[in-house]
């Protein structure tokens, strides 16, 4: 009879010990970087009634975080021009691996992981030769740098896994350099695009939207291949076009709504969960509006001050604001949650394997 | 599309806010008026030894650089005007491009090779002292800069003042929302002199950067954040009405007295005294100081014109 040291040494050897899943760090739905009243920066999941189950300090603010489909393990990002980011275990808030930008790059602030969740994928900047590019992490052997492919653009922001398993980018067109900050410095010739990348950098299509000033920055894919696109408006704030689109590969962008009420800026985007609508929110109008995808009207507006963060839950979706507040739409406007913390621009949604 | 009908058809007939007519009549009318006349003369100069007129009109430009709103975003203006900062080094590059060309039409050029920056390269750098065609080159620039500013007042004047003094429009819904654009743009003014003005020449203490000072080879980098600390101030005394102003007036004179300590020391004029480490504390303290007014105001003028600072809509991404 062998022994049961033996047993678990073999059983180890074949790769099926049991591993740790979302369930582990207390079955979270959603991640969130946010501010704590303290001033300090912390990573946090939270469940569907926007209550926390987990939280993590951060060495500084975040922007944008990744979720491992299968592990309970989060990537977060500094925001631009950040060069560092942290793979965190949400079950213990352990570091388990630091990502550091090669020299002459930076993050942008967002990053995904492939369906198996066996490579990160991260926007970034190469900012000597003002080009954007995708690093590609080796999330199986401790997040090791293997490669990096062009963005197809400047100014990469966004970036989603399609449901072929191809990358679709959201070049904003801006370009930025380290030593003058977050200073935008080619508004005037600036060209952002949408740019649908395979996995070994071959670029498969691109649209550009209508007006070069309309800066293409963040994305929500549906499961049909659907893109929601959207934009933020470096023109005067009163000549902003339509800032939200929808594309289908092979198709022109289709614009949505009009651009007005927004201030020229769109801070988050996120199909609802049966993915008959498509919401967005601005902080700096404090709405967020919701979409009717196939008629492309608003189905409703939400007036909340701060409002940022959106993500789909149930057949609906689920916002944050800066101001702490967690709420759905299935019961107003009223909050499901209040927490003393002050929630970063993205919401991101774990999907449970 | 509701919304919309309904702001068109809500009646706003409430008497403008007297602080937005001043902000108006007070401040950014008169100051693009005396950048008009400051690039006016510059335009007209009969030839190129106009490093003083520059020096006017770069100073005017900096007094109005903060209202990043409106008529200066309209149609790239205001980069047309003021292409900086340039860490990768355009506008030089730009204008050896402009300088081989013998009929350059600068307002196709790249932004990089207009305005009050690329001028100063060509009237007080020494390597294109020497170049063929400069003069005529400055005269080009300067010619351009002209129009565009009088498209920025024409703007203001024929269009964007009326928006901000009449409220209840597509651009601005209310009152309170053009006080918010005028306090954002003092904010933003203010973060820009401390970050960039300041910022990038003060680098790290390990490795300070005196050759990004702003207008460093003119020697108007001191200058100019006095310059700048003069119009925000005034911006921001309208803005506050009967408010906190002796307050904020206190935290003006701290930066200016801060500035006046640097510009006792030998070398400030283009701020290469941040290489030397007893002056540079003296630069870091103005530019503490300044900070300070930014905290001063967004946690009193701020909250007193309805603005919250949001974590997300004052510092999106």
């Amino acid at each position: 009879m062998p022994s049961r040291r033996g047993f678990l040494i073999g059983f180890m050897a074949t790769g099926l010990a049991p591993l740790p899943t979302w369930a582990d760090a207390g079955d979270p739905s959603f991640l969130s970087a946010a501010r704590t009243p303290g001033g300090n920066y912390v990573l946090v999941g939270l469940d569907d009634a926007g209550a926390e189950r987990f939280r993590i300090p951060l060495p500084a603010r975040g922007h944008a975080a990744a979720a491992h489909p299968l592990r309970p393990e989060a990537v977060a990002f500094a925001r631009r021009p950040g060069t560092f980011a942290v793979v965190l275990d949400c079950r213990s808030g352990d570091v388990l691996a630091k990502l550091n930008c090669p020299k002459g790059r930076h993050f942008y602030g967002h990053g995904t992981f492939d369906r198996l969740g066996d490579m990160l994928f991260t926007t970034e900047n190469d900012y000597h030769s003002m080009r954007g590019c995708i690093g590609i992490w080796d999330a199986r052997r401790g997040y090791i740098r293997i490669g990096e492919i062009a963005s197809h653009g400047v100014g990469p922001h966004d970036l989603r896994l399609m449901p072929d398993g191809t990358l679709v980018v959201a070049n904003g067109g801006i370009d930025t350099h380290p030593a003058s900050g977050r200073e935008k410095l080619n508004i005037p010739t600036m060209r952002p695009n949408l740019a649908y990348i395979s996995v070994d950098g071959f670029l498969l299509d691109q649209v550009e939207p209508s007006h070069h000033h309309a800066s293409v920055r963040h994305l929500s894919v549906r499961p049909d291949g659907l893109v929601g696109v959207a934009m933020q408006w470096q023109g005067e704030v009163t000549s902003a076009p339509a800032l939200v689109a929808t594309h289908l590969r092979g198709e022109d962008m289709r614009a949505i709504g009009d651009g007005s009420g927004l201030n020229g800026y769109v801070g988050s985007i996120a199909f609802s969960g049966d993915g008959s609508r498509l919401a967005i929110t601005s902080p700096r109008a404090g709405v967020a509006q919701v979409f009717d995808t196939t008629t492309g009207f608003v189905a409703f507006c939400v007036h909340e001050a701060d409002i940022c963060g959106v993500a789909a839950w149930s057949s609906g979706m689920i916002f944050t604001s800066g101001q702490g507040t967690v709420f759905d739409l299935v019961k107003g406007k009223l909050a499901n949650a209040m927490h003393d913390l002050m929630w970063d621009n993205h919401l991101v949604k774990i999907k449970h394997a | 599309m509701k919304l919309a009908i309904a702001f068109i058809l809500a009646p706003v007939f409430v008497a403008a806010d007297s602080r937005v007519r001043e902000v108006l009549d007070d401040h950014i009318l008169p100051r693009f008026a005396a950048l008009s006349v400051a690039t006016s003369a510059l335009a007209d100069a009969q030839n190129c030894d106009i490093m003083d007129k520059w020096n006017t009109a770069a100073a005017a430009w900096i007094a109005v650089s903060h209202l990043r709103f409106g008529p200066s975003e309209a149609e790239n203006r205001a980069f047309a005007l003021a292409f900086w900062p340039d860490p990768r080094g355009s506008t030089p590059k730009s204008l050896v491009d402009l300088l081989a060309d013998d009929d350059p039409v600068i307002v196709d050029a790249s932004v990089a090779g207009r305005g009050f920056y690329a001028m100063e390269f060509l009237l007080f750098d020494l390597a294109f002292s020497e170049a063929n065609g400069r003069c005529d080159l400055v005269a080009a620039l300067a010619r351009d800069a002209h129009t565009t500013v009088q498209e920025i007042e024409k703007d203001w004047q024929n269009r964007y003042a009326e928006l901000m003094r009449n409220t209840g429009n597509d651009t601005y819904r209310n009152d309170t929302e053009a006080l918010q654009e005028l306090y954002k743009s003092l904010t933003s003014g203010l973060d820009f002199t401390a970050s960039m003005r300041l910022g990038r020449p003060l680098g790290t203490f390990d490795r300070p950067r005196p050759l990004r000072a702003e207008m460093r080879r003119s020697a108007q980098s001191l200058n100019n954040i006095a310059v700048s600390l003069r119009s925000l101030e005034e911006l921001a005394f309208i803005l506050s009405a009967d408010e906190p102003d002796a307050a904020i007036g206190i935290k003006f004179n701290e930066a200016m007295s801060a500035w006046n300590s640097v510009e006792l020391l030998e070398g400030s004029d283009d701020l290469s005294v941040v290489t030397v480490h007893t002056s540079r504390l003296k630069v870091e303290t103005l530019q503490q100081r300044i900070f300070d007014i930014r905290v001063f105001l967004s946690e009193n003028l701020g909250p007193e014109l309805g603005v919250i600072e949001g974590f997300n809509s004052l510092d999106g991404d």
